[in-house]
């Protein structure tokens, strides 16, 4: 994980600061930095979505591809999840060195989906036990400034939000071989309901009280954070502990507390601004890359 | 400035594909209108008439530009373009300004009303455009559509906008523009009743499952000649049974046309038919007798034994149409003042269509081209428009024409993207040119042709080596070093694959600067060659074979009588008499080898016209003689062709561009045999060897000629000799040259098969680079597939340009009485062959409004008896010819029996008064001279 070294004297400067609820950059200790989101950023996705919060900077790609159900789930489609660790954000992602954390990322990311509620994996089948759409979610990150998961699960969310699925038929004639139909109408195609869809709302312990959204420097200070992973009506879908520290129950339920009012606010506001956007219509000027 | 154009495509294996494409919109292309200052130097490309000319029309009298839509472009080009009809096709296509007039699809839009919309705010940009140029010259654009939809849309948004009939008609110059209209039929423009005749066609996505699944067959449709009312479909794919699925009556076939490729169903078992042996011409004018049609469907089912039967079938849709213009005549309405009549065409399998036309008087006798616009299904005739006017039936160069466009040959003037990849004149062979290349020059080589022949390919050399053996050099004319791969001329040359030679004209395969110039190997000039040359001794054995691009010097062009008489008169010892009478010997060698090993010597009456120089008509018109030097040539032709097919082969032994011969089924010969054994002849067919000893075994003393005739039975029996694609075929054996392996090398000017197998060649020996299409297989096998159909039409051609030339020689030449031989026996005709002209006809014996003499037909010896007269194959009979112009489009010659006397079947030998074939037609055109 991308860091930062920070003397003994800055440390105590930020966890005293954190103790007064004001943090080096004058928020307080439930406050987001400032999000930006843009969906349908990349065209030859079928949705996809870049996240900036503070200097992090997340892209989001959703591929929806034919595939055959799982056997156990033989009407349900899937995700896949793939998270690659640019060497953009940090040397130490070089070669090799991002994997590990692409794949935490990832394990976790399939976590906080593998329940009924998130996404509503029968609409992503066409036809049971021969085919289902498969959405590949790839996760590139840019740059990094602390607070990773939270960055890349409004993301995955807002991608998620844009992605549209063209509408197949399956034909299936007298002797029971199906063909697959796909409509002529670009604009013929199905939205994902991403109501249930959970964001992820980190928590760092400094000192003894936390923080949500820490930075960089805030993260080197912290030992243990709190991953709860809550939907937009404030239910819990995932909790992990990250960090080498330990949490006391009675901090964990705090923090647990913290993440669902969190929570529902950040689900507001990210609603919110994907309907302000897709309000504007095709016309749209994208910001893109070069704004 | 860019926009990206997304869209999704279902991928072949069954997955979707998001794609995306970058469109760059240009911001400099200008309208196209002269003096247009706000479109700046943007005015590349076709312009636009500064002033656009006075068409009266009374829908829009000011000057004005048109615009036609796409499926108006489509439709209408042929038939109503003029220039100066339609101002600006050009400016449609490229959509002016395309910064305001760029047009993306929207939501519940699909791309057809897209594209609608762009021509209407492209005809509504013009406008704005134009006004804005200049107020005093008020120019319009005119929107051209046949949607309806579209029409009232662009009426709606104040575009002037007219369907084409609607503009077309209000022309009052061209009234005759009309009769061009495609006739699209449209609502409110049904010409019949409204009953409906024909079932409909199921959409193609409907085709495409069901031929999946199997329960619909895909083939091409074939209309048989000799019934209207049937033909066959033939499966593509290949599975054995059902390979031929016969259709009969109207409605079973659907409103397919010759050559459709389409959807058939099978019906089941209690319903299949036999082909029937009816001969069925569609004759009736009138519209709606379509029952008298079921009628005439009934009359085919004639009881046959169960073993007859054959999968029968109906057309359920079609996949692709295949048509095409036809040539034909008109057949006029016998209402009078009607504007529709029947169009017949000349191809039989074509069915009749109705064409509406004002100006039939005009067109009545003349060959014309005609062009299917549709076949709605209450319509028991294919609608379609009138194209072009070839010319009076019967004229010279009218008659060549149509059987050239009958055809399909090729033979447009070559265009100039083709001429601009000729060599510049003068030519002359450079430094670069040499390298690679061996020089030749000092060998006296000589080529022998036919007379009057401009384009030589084949020269040859003979000499005594050192050592005593004798190098024998063939040399090809280098085609290949300016036909260079991919370009122009070698696509056009590719695409017209031969040389197609009619009886007063040459249709070549190459511009004539190749052809008769560059490439011919003319005496006394340097050229390129390709040249093959052996080592051989003195009894034409081959101990070396070398193949080398060179240059040489031809020392003597002759012709076939010319070589001849230096090889026999003894005083001449020159070294191109030397040299020939080498080449001679070593041919006689070769050729008594190759029949040695069992090649067919066979025979076909080639006959050659005398013309007249000045009229160009032919005056006289005998075989073709058969010279020793013809043979000469030949042989070591075979020889060069195989020596090249082994060389290539080894080479590339998957993409050797070779020619086979296959082996014809024993049940082909059996009209030979049974012939031979009416003359107490026995003719084996087991192996192509036995078959030519056999051959050369039945001489009878009494009949010289009979042998000949045998041997043009037996041509009868073979099969197409057709080039494929080495990697494609395993069976290579060429059974009428007895020879494992052949190819064409030695005439590249006039087939394109030896231009690729030069190429190979000159890879395979280093002289020449290679390119990628030259070693994938497929590409190959579809450069075959081309050459073999262009030669079958060329063969074609050239007969019915023969069969053309013949009956203008006999309709100078009058009634003749001819010695003729029955080549086969039919049921109720026997066929002749008069061999003074190489003439084959057949002699009917039964005629319309005549009572039916007595005929007993013998399939087995065969004989036909007719009264007490019988008839057997090779029987010398006599017969009268003449001109039958009873059916203008179809002239024929027609014969007659004069001996032996049958009373009332021969005609009696000297009485011409009561011939009454040649139809009034005829007689009032000798009034009128």
């Amino acid at each position: 994980m991308a860091s930062v070294a920070l003397s003994e004297a800055e440390k105590v400067y930020i966890m005293h600061g954190v103790q007064e609820d004001l943090r080096v950059d004058g928020r307080g200790c439930e406050d987001y930095r400032c999000v930006e989101v843009e969906t349908d950023v990349v065209s030859n996705t079928s949705g996809s979505a870049r996240v900036k919060l503070g200097h992090t900077d997340i892209l989001v790609g959703v591929k929806a591809e034919m595939g055959t159900p799982k056997l156990e789930k033989p009407n349900e489609g899937y995700l896949e999840f793939f998270v690659d660790c640019s060497a953009n954000a940090t040397p130490d992602f070089e070669g090799r060195g991002g994997d590990d954390l692409g794949t935490e990322i990832a394990n976790t990311l399939y976590r906080i989906f593998n329940n009924k509620s998130s996404v509503d994996l029968k609409t992503l089948c066409i036809s049971p036990r021969e085919h289902c759409w498969v959405l590949y979610v790839d996760v590139l990150l840019l740059e990094c400034d602390g607070n990773l998961f939270d960055a890349i699960s409004i993301a995955v969310k807002a991608a998620l939000f844009n992605t549209r699925i063209p509408r197949v038929r399956v034909l299936e004639d007298e002797e029971g071989s199906k063909d697959i139909e796909l409509s002529d109408d670009p604009y013929d195609c199905i939205r994902l309901s991403v109501e249930n869809v959970p964001c992820i709302v980190t928590l760092c312990k400094i000192g003894c009280r936390h923080v949500v959204d820490a930075t960089l420097q805030e993260e080197a200070c912290s030992l243990a954070s709190l991953l709860v992973s809550v939907t937009s009506k404030g239910v819990v879908t995932c909790l992990r502990k990250v960090g080498k520290g330990s949490l006391d129950p009675e901090s964990i339920f705090e923090m647990m507390e913290t993440s669902k009012r969190v929570g529902k606010v950040l689900h507001a506001s990210l609603q919110s601004i994907l309907h302000k956007e897709e309000s504007l219509g095709p016309k749209r000027q994208k910001v893109g890359f070069l704004g | 400035m860019l926009k990206s154009k997304t869209f999704l495509k279902k991928t072949r294996a069954g997955g979707v594909m998001k794609i995306v494409r970058e469109h760059y919109l240009r911001d400099d292309i200008g309208c196209g209108a002269a003096g247009c200052t706000a479109c700046g130097g943007a005015h590349e490309g076709p312009a636009l008439e500064p002033q656009p000319q006075d068409l009266a029309s009374s829908l829009c009298p000011q000057p004005h530009y048109l615009l036609p839509d796409t499926n108006v472009l489509l439709h209408q080009i042929v038939s109503a373009w003029r220039p100066g009809t339609w101002a600006s096709v050009a400016s449609s296509l490229r959509l002016p300004g395309s910064l305001e007039t760029y047009v993306e699809q929207e939501k519940g839009e699909n791309a057809n009303d897209r594209n609608d919309r762009a021509i209407r705010v492209a005809a509504k940009w013009y406008n704005e455009h134009l006004k804005k140029m200049s107020t005093d010259n008020q120019l319009q654009v005119i929107f051209i559509t046949n949607d309806r939809k579209n029409k009232e849309k662009a009426v709606e948004e104040g575009i002037p906008a007219f369907t084409c009939e609607e503009y077309i008609k209000s022309l009052t110059a061209n009234p005759e523009l009309i009769d061009r209209l495609a006739c699209l039929s449209e609502e409110g423009n049904e010409i019949e009743s409204g009953k409906i005749i024909f079932s409909e066609h199921l959409p193609l996505s409907k085709l495409q499952q069901g031929i999946k699944s199997g329960t619909y067959l895909q083939g091409t449709f074939r209309a048989s000649r000799e019934n209207y009312l049937e033909a066959t479909v033939w499966i593509h794919g290949d599975n054995e049974e059902n390979k031929e699925i016969i259709l009969q009556g109207l409605k079973h076939l659907n409103r397919a046309i010759h050559e459709d490729i389409v959807a058939v169903e099978l019906l089941p078992k209690s319903q299949w038919v036999a082909p029937s042996s009816v001969v069925l011409h569609d004759e009736g004018q009138n519209e709606d007798d379509v029952e008298k049609e079921e009628e005439r469907e009934q009359m085919l089912k004639t009881a046959v034994s169960e073993k007859m039967l054959k999968p029968t079938g109906r057309v359920v849709g079609i996949i692709k149409r295949n048509w095409r213009p036809y040539c034909g005549m008109l057949s006029k309405s016998d209402i009078k003042e009607s504007r529709r009549h029947l169009f017949t065409p000349a191809d039989k399998r074509i069915p009749r269509i109705r064409i509406e036309t004002r100006q039939a008087s005009t067109l009545e006798g003349r060959r014309i081209i005609v062009a299917i616009d549709g076949w709605p299904r209450n319509s028991r005739y294919p609608n379609g428009h009138f194209v072009k006017n070839l010319g009076d039936v019967g004229e010279k160069e009218t008659e060549t024409e149509v059987l050239l466009l009958e055809h399909d040959v090729p033979h447009q003037p070559f265009s100039q993207a083709v001429l601009s990849f000729l060599p510049k004149m003068p030519w002359s062979i450079t430094e670069k040119d040499m390298k690679n290349r061996e020089d030749l020059r000092h060998l006296c080589i000589c080529s022998v042709d036919p007379p009057g022949c401009t384009d030589i390919d084949d020269a040859l050399h003979c000499r005594e080596l050192e050592n005593g053996n004798l190098e024998v050099g063939v040399h090809i004319a280098d085609v290949s070093h300016f036909i260079r791969p991919g370009n122009a001329l070698d696509q056009e040359s590719a695409r017209r694959g031969t040389t197609v030679y009619l009886c007063e004209k040459r249709i070549d395969m190459v511009p004539e600067l190749l052809s008769s110039n560059l490439c011919s190997l003319k005496c006394d000039v340097d050229r390129l060659a390709f040249s093959c040359i052996w080592e051989m001794n003195h009894s034409a054995e081959i101990l070396k074979t070398k193949f080398t691009k060179s240059v040489i010097n031809s020392k003597a062009s002759l012709t076939y009588a010319e070589a001849q008489l230096r090889i026999d008169s003894a005083n001449i010892r020159d070294d191109i008499t030397t040299s020939l009478r080498g080449l001679n010997k070593l041919a006689k060698i070769l050729k008594k080898r190759r029949i040695e090993k069992g090649a067919l010597t066979l025979s076909s009456p080639e006959v050659r016209f005398h013309m007249d120089s000045e009229t160009h008509d032919p005056i006289d018109l005998q075989t073709k003689e058969l010279r020793e030097t013809n043979s000469m040539v030949e042989e070591f032709m075979l020889l060069a062709n195989i020596s090249v097919a082994k060389k290539i082969h080894e080479e590339f032994s998957e993409h050797a561009l070779l020619r086979k011969h296959p082996a014809p089924p024993p049940s082909n010969y059996e009209i030979l045999v049974k012939a031979a054994r009416s003359r107490n002849l026995e003719i084996k067919t087991d192996t192509a060897k036995s078959l030519a000893e056999s051959l050369d075994q039945a001489e009878s003393p009494t009949f010289p000629y009979l042998n000949t005739l045998l041997r043009i039975l037996a041509t009868r029996c073979m099969m197409q000799a057709v080039y494929f694609c080495s990697g494609m075929d395993n069976d290579f054996h060429h059974y009428g040259l007895a020879s494992p392996i052949y190819t064409h090398f030695t005439s590249p000017i006039r087939r394109y098969a030896d231009v690729i197998v030069h190429r190979l060649l000159a890879v395979a020996i280093g002289a020449d680079c290679t390119y990628p299409e030259l070693t994938d297989k497929h590409k190959l096998a579809d450069i075959c597939k081309n050459l073999n159909y262009r030669h079958k039409m060329a063969q074609y051609a050239q007969r019915a340009s023969v069969a053309f030339h013949t009956q203008l020689f006999f309709k100078s030449k009058g009634l003749v009485s001819e010695e003729a031989y029955i080549l086969f026996v039919r049921k109720n005709a026997i066929v002749v062959l008069i061999p003074k002209y190489g003439l084959e006809g057949t002699v009917f014996f039964e005629e319309k409004d005549k009572p039916n003499p007595r005929l007993i037909y013998d399939d087995e010896i065969p004989s036909l008896k007719i009264e007490d007269t019988v008839f057997h194959v090779f029987d010398k009979v006599k017969v009268k010819i003449m001109l039958d112009s009873s059916n203008l489009q179809h002239q024929k010659l027609r014969m007659s029996l004069v001996e032996p006397q049958i009373p009332g079947i021969s005609l009696p030998p000297d009485d011409i008064s009561n011939m009454n074939l040649n139809g009034p037609e005829k007689k009032k055109m000798k009034l009128e001279k």
